[in-house]
């Protein structure tokens, strides 16, 4: 079983690399994470000049000035970039009538979709590596004595790693619901676009407020980017994933069952 | 007839997602999320209908079954992982990925919260975009995950400008207020040693530190970095009410003086004013002296009776000695310090303890004409020595004496017999140098706990020491012009073009196949 699964992620990986696209995408992201960087690091310059004798009455963190923020503006990119990776995943088999013969060959659903699954984890990875680059630039070249905290970077990497998964594994359950990749792309962009309505809900206040942006995998992403590791956002994620990765695991088997 | 039904679906999606945020940003008319809730429920009515005429198969038959048997599956999915995750978010279970913990609660902030007698309301005023609303937020979670009895509210004010305005919140004014029955409290950062000494404040008596002037003192102001306003603001931050004192004014000290604070007094005590002081002594006073090279200190006379004194000369240290955070001046690190409650805790934790320009602390042999016990808090390294010219620029080993001068020291007596006594033990404090108060100096880690220590051991009694929560380290960022020319090219230019660059190469690739 694990070897027809490699073979699906290879494949899906051989086809993501092979086409531009993967690579436009990382042009843009790192493009864009630079330019958040840098304006985020114009502001701290700033602070640093204007309070360098008394630091502590401006906050001057690096990581809560500049990293979190970065991170926490990079989910916003990943809702845009995510969905045009995933489009493709399952809805163009079946466009292209190679769907038919997956569907009766020895490779079951299970493997299709965890097949699929990891080599868009990889691919989310990658796109991790090139966020993770920007913050990196920044400790080579703080002052001397200056505080990087590494393992908080880490905790946000994290963080975004499983928000780029779930991203995923959502793209994946939308390209499993049908045969046309612009609408699989505009579905899963329909779905992520309403987790960050629940999270602008969230600023609403109150209750309901708190309540919806909770729901919102992009509010869950905050714990992680200020370096707190909460067992219910992890959870959260894997729930995500988890339940997207079954829808497409059911859509996939109705075709079976349909005959 | 499809692509109508289709567009009758995305309309239903639009209307039904936008709904929520419409019903929170305009709680006051509501009747706009009502009126896109309908119109997105019947346009969902209609895309359902087109879909069962059109796809019966989904519906019915085999697929209903399958439809059915995946509801129920993903809902099982949904429930159990709903329960599962609201579990952890009561239970607040969560790890502290910071290299300095500063999620994790101190142990004094823990002591403090367990002392609460009511609910402890904590209001903060933060817009939605401000960081520092969210990073108070996870540390209320913390707070309320440790058992505390805390309620939070964050108001922002530019939805709420009349509550704002009642709560006299500015631009400039601090933004959270911690209330305790009808007492207040307002904090500015939300850090845990704000919140704890906020804390403190609410709980605590009035202590009141008088700092002693008339003698070209420090004040307790200035925000530059040879300024003393944080160390008025952290003091405030732990409890104490600030006033000034002039003993020739005054006549006396008043019944209210938790301690004297005297910062690099540069002229002699009058003999009045040794002789006010002397007697404070006696029954018990607490006062702290912190004096400077070069600068001769008005109340070494006083000191020598209590065994102590400033020597002549300055502490050199050779490892920091004419650094770039000394302005070049002479300066000393603390090397060791020893077993006594109010710098134990130091020694364990590491922190730097940094001061310039140190007068050498003597201990007099055979003790002072008071009796009462002296010990040496802290000491330079080996390697330093004193050397004699305290303004002097060229710092050189010569045959001056060396090894480990003594930078800080206190005094104490018993005074639990004394009638009248303002306390049961009287305490005399030593600091080398004033300026590691300065706001320079009160960035190292060190100096702020040493100082915050030893001036609520003197004013308090054993138990009662600075708030040791974590905080995150500062750092800094400067940047030339040309640097940050570089810098846009390397992030702006060369990186995302280095992810371009293969892409380029696989399209040309396919280009070239096709």
């Amino acid at each position: 079983m694990m070897r027809r699964l490699l073979a699906v992620a290879q494949v899906e990986l051989l086809r993501q690399f092979t086409t531009p696209l993967v690579y436009v995408v990382s042009f843009f992201l790192s493009a864009l994470s630079g330019y958040f960087l840098i304006v985020l690091s114009r502001g701290f310059i700033e602070l640093t000049l204007r309070f360098g004798a008394n630091p502590e009455a401006a906050n001057l963190h690096f990581h809560e000035r500049i990293v979190a923020p970065l991170i926490l503006n990079i989910e916003y990119i990943f809702v845009l970039i995510i969905p045009l990776l995933t489009m493709r995943t399952l809805a163009s088999e079946r466009a292209q009538g190679s769907f038919e013969m997956l569907a009766s060959s020895l490779l079951r659903p299970f493997e299709l979709v965890a097949g699929k699954f990891l080599a868009l984890s990889l691919v989310v990875l990658l796109l991790v590596s090139v966020v993770a680059v920007e913050p990196l630039v920044l400790a080579f070249i703080a002052e001397p004595g200056s505080a990087f905290d590494y393992s908080a970077l880490a905790c946000a990497l994290l963080g975004l790693t499983l928000l780029g998964w779930s991203f995923a594994a959502v793209g994946l359950a939308a390209s499993s619901l049908t045969d046309s990749p612009a609408l699989a792309a505009g579905a899963s962009l329909l779905v992520l676009l309403f987790a960050w309505v629940l999270r602008l809900a969230g600023q609403g206040g109150g209750f309901w407020g708190s309540f919806l942006s909770g729901l919102s995998p992009l509010s869950r992403l905050e714990n992680f980017a200020i370096g707190r590791l909460a067992a219910a956002d992890i959870l959260y994620f894997i729930l995500v994933i988890g339940f997207s990765l079954l829808v497409a695991l059911r859509a996939l088997d109705r075709h079976r069952w349909q005959g | 007839m499809k692509t109508a039904h289709s567009m009758f679906g995305l309309l239903a999606a639009i209307l039904l997602i936008s709904a929520p945020v419409t019903w929170l940003t305009s709680l006051d008319e509501p009747i706009f999320a009502v009126i896109k809730i309908v119109a997105g429920l019947v346009s969902l009515a209609v895309w359902l209908r087109g879909l069962y005429v059109h796809r019966r198969g989904l519906v019915s038959g085999r697929g209903g079954v399958h439809l059915l048997v995946s509801a129920q599956l993903l809902a099982g999915v949904l429930i159990v992982g709903g329960v599962a995750i609201g579990f952890f978010e009561q239970s607040g279970t969560a790890w502290d990925m910071t290299s300095e913990q500063v999620y994790t609660v101190a142990e004094e902030t823990r002591v403090l919260l367990d002392k609460l007698p009511e609910t402890l309301k904590i209001e903060a005023y933060y817009g939605a975009h401000q960081g520092q609303g969210r990073v108070l937020k996870k540390l209320v979670e913390q707070l309320q995950a440790s058992g505390a009895d805390v309620d939070f509210e964050l108001i922002d004010p530019s939805r709420d400008p009349k509550r704002t305005l009642a709560a006299l919140i500015s631009a400039e004014s601090p933004k959270i207020i911690l209330r305790l029955g009808k007492r207040e409290e307002r904090v500015r950062l939300p850090t845990e040693q704000q919140l704890a000494q906020g804390l403190q404040r609410l709980l605590g008596e009035a202590r009141t530190l008088f700092v002693l002037r008339g003698h070209g003192e420090a004040e307790l102001n200035g925000e530059d970095h040879a300024g003393f306003a944080r160390l008025a603001r952290e003091l405030t931050g732990e409890g104490f009410t600030l006033a000034y004192l002039d003993l020739v004014k005054e006549g006396r000290i008043p019944s209210s003086a938790a301690a004297l604070i005297s910062l690099r007094a540069k002229t002699p005590f009058l003999e009045q004013e040794l002789e006010l002081i002397s007697l404070y002594m006696e029954v018990g006073g607490r006062l702290l002296v912190a004096g400077q090279a070069g600068v001769s200190s008005g109340l070494n006379p006083l000191l020598k009776s209590h065994g102590l004194s400033f020597g002549p000369g300055v502490v050199v240290d050779p490892q920091v000695s004419g650094a770039p955070e000394v302005q070049g001046q002479p300066a000393a690190m603390v090397a060791a310090y020893t077993d006594h409650a109010v710098v134990a805790r130091l020694a364990a934790s590491g922190l730097r303890t940094l001061l310039s320009r140190p007068a050498p602390i003597v201990m007099l042999r055979g003790g002072g004409s008071a009796g009462g016990r002296v010990q040496p808090l802290a000491a330079a390294s080996a390697e330093s020595w004193v050397q004699a010219d305290p303004l002097g620029r060229v710092m050189q080993r010569g045959d001056q004496v060396s090894g480990g001068a003594l930078l800080a020291a206190l005094w104490s007596d018993d005074r639990s017999k004394v009638e009248a006594r303002r306390s049961d033990e009287a305490r005399l404090g030593l600091l080398s140098d004033a300026g590691m108060m300065s706001n320079g100096g009160m960035v190292h880690a060190g100096n702020r706990a040493l100082a915050l220590n030893l001036i609520n051991w003197l004013s308090g009694g054993d138990q009662e020491f600075a708030i040791s929560a974590s905080e995150r380290r500062v750092s800094r960022l400067f940047l030339t012009r040309q640097e940050r020319s570089r810098l846009r090219l390397l992030l702006l230019d060369a990186l995302p073009l280095l992810f371009l660059l293969p892409g380029l190469i696989v399209w040309q690739r396919r280009r070239r196949f096709s």
